[in-house]
């Protein structure tokens, strides 16, 4: 079969994909159009709305047994639809006679905006008529774009880059699952799935230990690092509440040994916790080992403090920190690649 | 591997008007120097070699051997110039005034028998006359105008083939050809309203503030039109009063409507020059490094590994497939393509008229222009869009590729040659080679008939296909 001319690209050239425009779709594309602010993005947004209506028109007559669903627009100048589980952004353009296509810059690298296709559009407005020019795939075009020349915030793609066979489009929607083109993972899917995870660890509730309750994973301090160790930290936290701590065991990587996690955490003003994380050395050992890291997260996982360990420190600590009762929060300590998390509430 | 035989296959013009305007022809003359001179070359080096015989770098080459490798050389331009004009037309879209075919003279005007040469100089281009005396010439070949001009030695330089699609586009007549029928289908005003910061840096300063105003009044009134106004009319003595208006407050004063009008004319007669639209180098990168434009490896595709797919073995089972796709390709397209037209408002009415339409254009061979009025159409337009012969082939394409995809997948999937769901890059590369046989063998003719001129004939499989179906349909409404 590879010895065969590829006349591909001539039966395309001599065929595009164009899709005539009804007078309707025209009357829509100015309602749709009214919303934009300046003169300038009213016509974008035009010329945006008939690509829309044709791509859905040219999609919904080769692909009938999909629904597709217009996506709420993220951007008023981009549209984009969902397909069978798959984002595609449109693209719209004038002309291609320069043989390139600007993309938005932030369509590619912003997650709320990247779609598993983008598909280019020439919309010639005077003669009602829509050409499909191409598309391509997400991770061929997160991949590549760095090699082009970024002008206004738009790559400057060669027309060339992308994949002129349309249809091309269609089986992959048909035949791939959306999985096989990673999008990037969003910030807040990042958050979502760290706060769910977190739920379904246990969490340790402070307000209670103001009550003289606690959980029997939660020592009395002396009990887990030496004396004068204990002398500091109880010196330094003269106001009266509860102090606990926990052994924490880091496994291979610290050749067994443990640190403790100690927590303090004092009634403050306004129905308020006052909250001091200190890491220490457990028995005998006089520091920590270097490269130890406490951090403090939010409950959607939001990083607010790190602290790292060098060479001779006796101890680290997150700055304290307060809070109003219910405020849920995670402490991680990490060496290497091994990390332990307590999850808390106050 | 052998030597390419685009080293002796040259595409040149035919004027039977019902071809597609080129043919593509046997040079023995090259087809022997490339056997005898280039057996032992090797494969990366073949085109290099030839240019130096061509540019008499070697000190035993006679004019006429140089004569001869310039034939080779012509031959292997020819397809890319040919190339070239196909891809201008695409580029300009559809429904404009001209077509590939009006390109041709300018550009693929070899005939692939004088032996020409070219000076010491790479000045002009000299004819080898029998006893190896030259001659210059009046008539210029542009096949050897490419090789001319083109600087193999320079290291990053461009590829032969992207050096001829470039000089193609910069053909002095073609491009007079193009501002004068380029935009041809487009209103002055459709054009300005087209122009975007890229060709405006290229107006002067007060052209470029006539644009802006032009488009702040004369676009937001046209998304105002009636629908289904389609060109675009000329600016109202309103619009233009109003842009007057605007302009003063840019200081440029014009005081007459008329004269407004006649400054937007001319900015719109520059738009109509190729030169503000195309792009100089698109095919290659610029290098910062080394300050010069290299040809892309990055592009996709590149990595295709073709020997994945147990080529001989899926082979035999495509072609099996491949006429039975296209079968219920046509019987499905032309149902959903009958039931879309009797559900949709405006072309209810004519819905009946589809398949006897057909008949007329794929049967008696007769243009959408003939038709409309015999099926009581009220336009060609509306022959165009009811009709649409191009949709329907595309999408008869679309699904024909479509079939053998699934079965041939599935067989790779059975036979754990392809994942389940297959990885993107395989899907389109299998969906490229089910492309390319099915183009070979159906679709290729069909889209050239179709693109033909005058007089042409609808002999394609796909045509033959299409009409055995519709001549049932007629047997089927006469015995109902």
């Amino acid at each position: 079969m590879s010895n065969l001319p590829s006349s591909l690209t001539t039966s395309r050239l001599l065929l595009p994909e164009t899709i005539w425009l009804e007078p309707e779709q025209m009357e829509q594309a100015k309602t749709m159009s009214e919303r934009a602010r300046s003169e300038t993005q009213r016509w974008e947004s035009y010329l945006n709305a008939l690509a829309l209506l044709a791509f859905e028109q040219w999609l919904s007559d080769r692909l009938p047994e999909y629904a597709i669903v217009r996506s709420p627009k993220p951007i008023e100048s981009i549209s984009y639809i969902q397909v069978n589980g798959f984002t595609v952004c449109l693209l719209a353009v004038e002309h291609v006679l320069d043989e390139t296509v600007r993309v938005s810059q932030a369509v590619v690298e912003q997650t709320a905006l990247a779609a598993h296709f983008y598909v280019v559009q020439e919309v010639s407005e005077e003669q009602a008529l829509v050409t499909v020019r191409g598309f391509c795939r997400y991770d061929e075009l997160s991949r590549n774009c760095h090699h082009y020349q970024v002008r206004d915030g738009y790559y400057q793609l060669p027309l060339s880059f992308l994949d002129a066979e349309p249809n091309h489009l269609l089986f992959y929607c048909r035949s791939l699952q959306p999985s096989a083109i990673a999008l990037p993972t969003s910030a807040a899917t990042v958050a979502t799935e760290r706060f769910l995870g977190s739920l379904a660890k246990p969490t340790t509730t402070l307000t209670q230990w103001l009550q003289g309750a606690f959980d029997e994973s939660w020592q009395a301090i002396d009990q887990l690092i030496n004396p004068d160790a204990y002398l500091s930290f109880s010196t330094r936290t003269v106001e009266p509440g509860a102090k606990r701590g926990k052994l924490i065991n880091l496994g291979v990587q610290l050749g067994q040994q443990t640190v403790a996690l100690l927590v303090n955490v004092t009634p403050e003003a306004e129905g308020k916790l006052g909250v001091l994380v200190q890491l220490h050395p457990t028995g005998e050992t006089r520091y920590l080992s270097p490269n130890l890291t406490l951090s403090l997260r939010s409950q959607t996982g939001k990083m607010l403090q790190e602290v790292t360990s060098r060479s001779q420190d006796n101890y680290v600590q997150l700055k304290p920190f307060k809070g109003r009762s219910g405020t849920r929060f995670n402490v991680a300590v990490q060496f290497d690649h091994e990390t332990v998390e307590e999850n808390f509430e106050l | 591997m052998g030597v390419s035989s685009r080293y002796w296959n040259l595409w040149c013009l035919s004027p039977a008007s019902e071809k597609l305007g080129y043919e593509n022809c046997l040079i023995p003359t090259a087809q022997v120097f490339a056997r005898n001179q280039l057996a032992s070359a090797q494969d990366g080096v073949i085109q290099s070699t030839l240019l130096s015989y061509f540019h008499a770098k070697s000190a035993t080459a006679t004019a006429t051997i140089q004569a001869q490798a310039g034939l080779c050389l012509r031959c292997y331009v020819s397809a890319s110039i040919l190339k070239a004009c196909h891809t201008i037309d695409h580029l300009f879209g559809s429904d404009k005034a001209f077509t590939y075919r009006d390109l041709l003279p300018f550009v693929l005007n070899d005939d692939g028998k004088t032996p020409v040469i070219l000076d010491h100089d790479r000045k002009v281009q000299l004819v080898v006359l029998s006893n190896e005396q030259l001659q210059a010439t009046a008539y210029q070949f542009f096949s050897v105008e490419v090789l001319r001009t083109f600087k193999s030695e320079a290291q990053s330089s461009l590829s032969l083939d992207n050096w001829t699609f470039l000089r193609t586009k910069q053909n002095v007549e073609l491009k007079q050809f193009l501002a004068e029928f380029g935009f041809q289908h487009l209103s002055d005003w459709a054009l300005l309203n087209r122009a975007r910061p890229h060709q405006l840096e290229r107006l002067s300063e007060r052209d470029r503030h006539l644009v802006n105003v032009f488009h702040q009044v004369y676009r937001r009134d046209r998304r105002q039109q009636l629908a289904g106004s389609k060109r675009c009319p000329d600016p109202t003595t309103e619009q233009l009063q109003e842009m007057m208006t605007d302009l003063q407050a840019k200081t440029i004063v014009i005081s007459i409507a008329s004269e407004l009008l006649k400054a937007l004319k001319h900015v719109a007669a520059q738009l109509r020059q190729y030169d503000l639209w195309s792009h100089r180098v698109p095919l290659e990168v610029h290098d910062a490094d080394t300050g010069r434009d290299t040809i892309r490896s990055d592009l996709p595709g590149s990595d295709a590994d073709e020997s994945d797919l147990e080529q001989q073995e899926l082979l035999t089972f495509f072609h099996q497939q491949l006429n039975l796709a296209l079968n219920a390709a046509i019987t499905k397209e032309l149902r959903d393509r009958v039931a879309a037209l009797e559900r949709s408002k405006r072309y209810a009415p004519l819905a009946t008229q589809f398949i006897p339409g057909l008949r007329l254009y794929y049967g008696e061979a007769l243009s959408l222009k003939e038709i409309a009025p015999l099926l009581g159409m009220s336009s060609w337009d509306q022959a165009r869009r009811v009709l649409n012969p191009g949709d329907l082939l595309s999408k008869v394409r679309a699904l024909t590729v479509q079939r053998v995809l699934d079965r041939l997948l599935e067989q790779a999937q059975q036979k754990g040659f392809a994942q389940t769901p297959p990885e993107p890059n395989y899907l389109r590369i299998l969906a490229e080679q089910v492309e390319a046989v099915a183009d070979q063998e159906i679709f290729q003719a069909a889209v050239e008939e179709m693109r033909a001129g005058q007089c042409r004939s609808f002999n394609s499989v796909y045509a033959q296909q299409l009409r055995l179906y519709l001549n049932e349909c007629r047997e089927n409404q006469s015995h109902e």
